[in-house]
């Protein structure tokens, strides 16, 4: 799935930079290529990013403008900053893409009409603008996506009043800014006096209300910081010492805002959480100014004390004021509120009293996003009503209306990580994550309790503590599902027994099948009733050695409305034009016959359908079909010989007349039989065999799904159905031995020749002969030709090779093509 | 059930031979002397309706028609543990009990009259089986009960069962020793001419081999007929595990036979089989590779039908099939078909595409062997026409001399003339000749005007 995303991005790009070229070269280049931000997939380091910043502020015209812009976009917090920093630099230094784009932009300049000449440097702050206008589109749907989601709950649920919003002059944060009444002029107080009226007015601004000399000015906007204007008549020096104190009404003020935010549902629990505990800390806080308000009325208060014991609260009250800005600047919500505490915990290192307060902010706010990750974990269970969780669940259907493809469905794609809202410190572990609460609803969903304990989980500065919890819940949740699919569900044995019918183990059944069907086989797919070859495969499932599978009823057919080439070519997403114009005429033909379109399904019940899933379902199928339309002419040819065994009692002059026609018959079986002998023998068992070794060492679900997707591949590959030109020539082989079939059976049957009327039909059995002699000759020689084509380019074909070295084995065709006067083909059978 | 098999057992040879096979592909299923699966034994692995059926109450009955002229050796297997075994209504004796005295013609006609009762046995078994695929006779072409009866059945086989095989286990007689039957010569003769036209795959066991792969693989100086026949048993049981253990391939005898046999006349098959070991000699286990075995079986020494090297000659394999048993990965199998090409260790016909076909095969788990991997070679070999000629020349030589014919002059066939004498000559000659045209590239076109 993930390559067919990426060939459309390749190819999208592409489109876009007007490349004419094909995209699999692409590809197949980047998939080469060593990974090299495979270290900073992440967030780039820091070193690389700084030398990035550095470089392109050298070749950037304006680099004071580029500075700020990135401090912006840096204070915002961006997703994948780095990366584009690196990308941009990438670029500026690589001249050859810088010259594409300048054409391009040449381009689209003179469509735009724009004159303005610019210079590479220019070209880079264009696709720069360029792409920032297309993320910022991007996330703006997003973010509208959200909203109208957001909208949609709030309809739903009864909404909670936000009082703040609804009544301004509640807020704690300067609601009502004119009080000013009581005001006196200030000049004529003796700095005293002055003094102590400051004092009361400095402790009113300190919890947010109004003061009468000291004016809270407007906001610029919702979350810069609050200054305030001092009464000119202050004296200087008392002015000093309030400027200095002031910062923390600043603070305050910020903090208290953020608090009155964030407390409203729809900033998700883990900002209600945060804002709880900063509220808790305000309380402190006022309590503080309380105590400072009573020291104040005892007359032991002065402005120079009060600055002495604010010194503990500014400094906490910054810290909480610069997370919050942090916070709210970046508009985040739920993981990534995590994730800046998480950064500002390890920034602060230092600091131990900042660390400490940070930590039981930290603490606070990890509690419902830690209870969400516990009930997932250990449960399988997300109670997530704002969307913070790093797990989505993909709602899709019920499984009682499950579709077909439900399974594959469900394993990729029910849950799904959402990268944004993974905290930084569960990032290495979010796979694990996802799959534990996977696995376990998996396990539920086979009607099976799950009796795991929820435990809570705490965060911790060493990291040892939650990561322990979770791997030990991934493990239970893993190996109780691999128990559940290998051992109650008996994974292997149903894996035997799909081999058994889709991989043809067990010949006699097939055989059992082929005589039973043999006269359906070859009629119109119209003519035929599927209710009698599925009765017929019930009789040949009970008449072979397949008595004794206990999965047989599983197993049932299927005629499918295209033949197995059309299939093969349906899949390759990306045709070439060849392929396409074939596919045209492969579509014309419509009247398939039973053997073309026939195909075994097989029955999968829940939770092996997720191993089981319809693509690999269709990938046996696909070899089956392969198979078995050799296996029909394998044993076409074999009745040819049957029937002409009674050539032997023919006179020996009579008898001599058929003999190239035996010789024909006899290459055919001998090219089908090492053609069946190549894929059955020397590549499914051996693939088969890897894979059986490899599934009894896997620990979870996924490898067994990877092992077997890659078996399944590898026979795709090795049995020569991927190649589209090696599977025509193959098709093209069988069918002629099928007409050769044909005519044995029917024209030409064998019958004694004697006297002189009999001399036209001896003359014209031989011109046919001669004639389809001829035809499979060249069809060979292809197919030949073909796979030693193959082999000379690279060496993923190596297996082959054995074939090339089975089918000339006494070195007959390449003597014999020489002699027929077709072209030399010159095989090097070495190896 | 696809692929069933009717045996038929016929004079003294034919029913020794048959009755090791049986007792050794009970051995092979876990089938107890008298019919019933063993404890140990466990379904699924194995395909036992091939050779047998289960009766009523859960008794595999072999299908088996034991027929003989005179009751000695039958009456011996009815006294033996496994007399139970069989089905006692497809044991046929006939009531003069006279035997046919070593005389093809009187083998023949006794046959003949017989007919209608053997066939009703034969019309039963074939009757009772759900798809018949053929069957397989086992007699000796010396004698006169084997060879005579046996031409005769066979002709009635093909005529009245055209669409079915017939295949035949051949003993054909020792040239080294002796013969007490003087009139060997005849019978194998009048013999050869109804596996040529009648049989569509004959298996040619030769005495005279089999009794120097006795002495010179098995150390056993004066081999005994059971020891002899323990080899050929092996040999039946071995050539047809790829249908008692169905596999990805040749799971039934016309896939086995039809790449073998490419024209219908040049049926006459040569075995082959290593590592050979008897039950008191179990000192000389070596390490067998899927190389070792198949290089061996290629070495004229380990076939069993012993045929005249000349080295002028151009005499080549029409076809191979190597069956495999034991643990082996298919691409060792590839490497050792390397090897053998690359040496030269079999040569082909010139005229069609020729390999060794390999089928691996699983082997009998209830049987305990000390080698790793053993294997059956099945083989056309143009060669096997030396054999024929030996018997023409014998035959020339006796005809001449217009010797021991009074015997055969009493019979119907031959009161007036001798002409089927004449007639079988010039069809074993026939095939002397086509196998030697097979030898050359005009094969093909050979014989065309």
């Amino acid at each position: 799935m993930a390559e067919f995303k990426l060939i459309h991005l390749v190819k999208e790009l592409l489109n876009v930079t007007g490349v004419n070229d094909d995209a699999h070269s692409f590809v197949e280049l980047v998939q080469r290529m060593p990974l090299r931000t495979e270290s900073n997939t992440y967030g780039c380091s820091s070193t690389i990013f700084q030398n990035a910043v550095q470089n392109l502020a050298q070749v950037v015209p304006n680099s004071q403008l580029f500075l700020e812009k990135l401090e912006y976009l840096k204070e915002r917090n961006v997703d994948s900053l780095g990366e584009y920093v690196q990308l941009l630099n990438y670029i500026s230094q690589d001249s050859r893409v810088k010259d594409l784009l300048q054409m391009k932009k040449a381009r689209s300049q003179f469509e735009s009409l724009t004159t303005e000449t610019m210079s590479t440097k220019g070209a880079i702050e264009q696709v720069k603008t360029r792409v920032k206008r297309a993320s910022k589109l991007f996330k703006g749907r997003d973010l509208d996506k959200s909203w109208s989601e957001r909208n949609l709950q709030l309809s739903k649920t009864s909404s909670i009043t936000s009082w703040v919003q609804r009544r301004p002059s509640m807020s704690w944060d300067f609601s009502s800014i004119t009080l000013t009444t009581s005001r006196m002029q200030l000049e004529n107080i003796p700095d005293i006096s002055q003094e102590n009226i400051l004092i009361e007015d400095l402790l009113n601004i300190l919890i947010g209300l109004p003061g009468c000399y000291i004016d809270p000015l407007k906001l610029q906007d919702q979350y810069a910081t609050r200054e305030f204007s001092l009464c000119d008549a202050i004296d200087p020096s008392l002015k000093d010492l309030l400027k200095q104190i002031l910062p923390l009404a600043s603070h305050y003020s910020t903090v208290q805002r953020f608090t009155e935010e964030k407390m409203r549902f729809e900033f998700g629990q883990v900002c209600n959480a945060l804002a709880e505990s900063m509220n808790s800390l305000i309380i402190d806080y006022t309590l503080f100014v309380t105590q400072m308000e009573t020291e104040f009325r005892s007359g032991n208060l002065n402005l120079h004390k009060l600055w002495f014991y604010i010194q503990k609260n500014l400094h906490n009250m910054s810290f909480m004021s610069n997370i919050a800005t942090s916070i709210s600047k970046s508009d985040a919500k739920g993981g990534k509120v995590l994730s800046l505490l998480h950064d500002h915990i390890t920034g602060y290192i230092g600091d131990t009293q900042a660390q400490q307060l940070c930590l039981h902010l930290m603490q606070a706010a990890c509690v419902p996003y830690m209870n969400m990750l516990g009930m997932w974990i250990y449960k399988g269970i997300i109670l997530d009503p704002i969307n913070e969780f790093l797990i989505e669940d993909n709602e899709m259907v019920q499984k009682e209306e499950m579709p077909v493809d439900y399974s594959a469905d469900y394993w990729d794609k029910k849950y799904t990580i959402r990268r944004e809202r993974i905290p930084t410190f569960l990032e290495p572990v979010s796979d694990i994550i996802l799959r534990a609460g996977k696995y376990l609803n998996v396990i539920r969903q086979c009607g099976k309790a799950v009796n795991h304990k929820v435990e809570s989980i705490e965060y911790k500065i060493e990291q040892k503590h939650y990561i322990d919890a979770i791997d030990k819940a991934y493990k239970f949740a893993s190996i109780n599902l691999l128990d559940l699919v290998l051992k109650e569900k008996d994974l292997l044995g149903r894996l035997k027994s799909v081999k058994h019918y889709f991989l043809l183990d067990q010949g006699d059944f097939i055989v059992t099948f082929l005589t039973l069907c043999e006269k359906e086989l070859n009629k119109d797919v119209a003519d035929v009733i599927q209710g009698r070859l599925d009765s017929l495969l019930d009789l040949a499932l009970r008449l072979s050695s397949s008595n004794n599978d206990p999965y047989k009823d599983d197993l049932c057919t299927e005629l499918l409305p295209y033949d197995l080439q059309h299939q093969m070519v349906k899949i390759k997403t990306v045709l070439s034009i060849e392929e396409r114009n074939l596919f045209l005429t492969a579509q014309k033909k419509t009247n398939l016959t039973v053997i073309e379109s026939f195909a075994f399904s097989y029955e999968v019940k829940w939770p092996l359908s997720l191993i089981l899933n319809r693509r690999s379902l269709a990938c046996y199928q696909m070899i089956f079909r392969h198979l078995f339309y050799c296996k029909h002419v394998e044993r076409m040819i074999c009745q040819v010989w049957r029937s002409n065994k009674v050539a032997k009692s023919f006179p020996f002059l009579s008898a001599k007349q058929y003999r190239l026609a035996f010789a024909l018959r006899q290459r055919m079986l001998h090219c089908i039989q090492n053609l069946e002998y190549h894929m059955m023998v020397e590549v499914i068992e051996p693939h088969w065999s890897a894979f059986m070794q490899k599934i009894a060492k896997v620990s979870n679900v996924d490898e067994v799904l990877t092992c077997h997707c890659d078996f399944l591949d590898a026979c795709l590959k090795d049995c020569m159905l991927t190649i589209t030109s090696l599977l025509n020539t193959i098709t093209n082989i069988l069918a002629i031995c099928v007409k050769f079939c044909k005519f044995m059976q029917g024209e030409g049957s064998l019958n004694i020749t004697d006297g002189q009327q009999q001399t036209e039909k001896v003359e014209s059995f031989r011109e046919s002969i001669a004639s389809l002699d001829l035809e499979f000759s060249e069809a060979l020689k292809e197919l030949l030709e073909q796979i030693n084509g193959l082999n000379k380019e690279t060496s993923d074909h190596e297996r082959l090779y054995n074939l090339l070295y089975r089918l000339d084995f006494n070195s007959y065709y390449s003597g014999q093509f020489e002699k027929l006067g077709l072209k030399n083909v010159r095989m090097n059978i070495s190896g | 059930m696809p692929c069933e098999m009717i045996t038929l057992q016929l004079g003294q040879c034919g029913n020794q031979i048959g009755f090791e096979f049986w007792k050794r592909l009970c051995a092979e299923h876990g089938i107890n002397p008298e019919g019933i699966l063993e404890d140990f034994a466990t379904e699924g692995i194995d395909r036992k309706d091939v050779f047998f059926y289960q009766a009523d109450d859960e008794h595999y009955i072999p299908r088996a028609v034991l027929l003989d002229l005179e009751p000695r050796v039958i009456n011996t297997i009815m006294n033996s543990r496994y007399s139970k075994l069989y089905n006692q209504e497809n044991v046929f004796l006939s009531k003069n009990g006279g035997g046919a005295g070593n005389n093809w013609a009187c083998g023949y006609s006794q046959g003949e009259k017989l007919n209608e009762e053997i066939f009703d046995i034969i019309d039963r078994e074939a009757d009772g089986s759900d798809s018949l695929e053929g069957f397989v006779l086992c007699h000796s072409i010396a004698g006169g009960t084997g060879s005579g009866m046996g031409s005769n059945i066979l002709e009635k086989l093909s005529d009245r069962f055209p669409k079915k095989l017939v295949q035949t286990y051949s003993v054909f007689p020792n040239q080294d020793e002796i013969s007490d039957v003087v009139v060997q010569p005849y019978n194998s003769l009048l013999t050869l001419k109804r596996l040529t036209d009648s049989a569509d795959s004959v298996v040619v066991l030769d005495n005279t081999a089999l009794n120097r792969i006795a002495a010179d693989r098995l150390h056993i100086q004066n081999p005994t007929f059971t020891q002899i026949n323990s080899l050929v048993s092996t040999i039946m049981s071995v050539s047809t595990t790829t249908l008692r253990y169905p596999s990805y391939m040749n799971n039934d005898l016309m896939g086995l036979l039809a790449p073998l046999i490419p024209t219908p006349r040049l049926h006459f098959l040569m075995t082959g089989y290593t590592p050979l070991s008897t039950d008191t000699d179990e000192v000389s286990v070596r390490k067998t590779t899927v190389l070792d075995v198949m290089r061996r079986l290629l070495q004229p020494k380990n076939m069993m039908v012993s045929t005249t090297q000349d080295r002028n000659s151009q005499h080549c394999f029409i076809s191979i099939l190597n069956i495999i048993q034991g643990e082996v990965d298919p691409t060792q199998v590839h490497k050792s078909l390397q090897r053998i090409r690359e040496r030269k260790l079999a040569q082909f016909i010139p005229w069609g595409p020729a390999s060794i076909q390999v089928a691996l095969s699983r082997k009998s788990p209830y049987i305990q062997t000390a080698h790793r991997v053993s294997g059956l070679m099945l083989a056309n070999h143009t060669n096997i026409s030396s054999l024929f000629d030996r018997a023409l020349q014998q035959y020339d030589k006796l005809r001449k001399r217009e010797a021991f014919l009074e015997q055969f002059r009493k019979e119907e066939m031959f009161k007036d003339n001798l002409a089927e004498l004449d007639v079988s000559r010039e069809v074993v000659q026939d095939l002397v000749n086509e196998y030697v045209a097979a030898t050359r590239e005009d094969y093909c076109t050979y014989g065309l005007t």
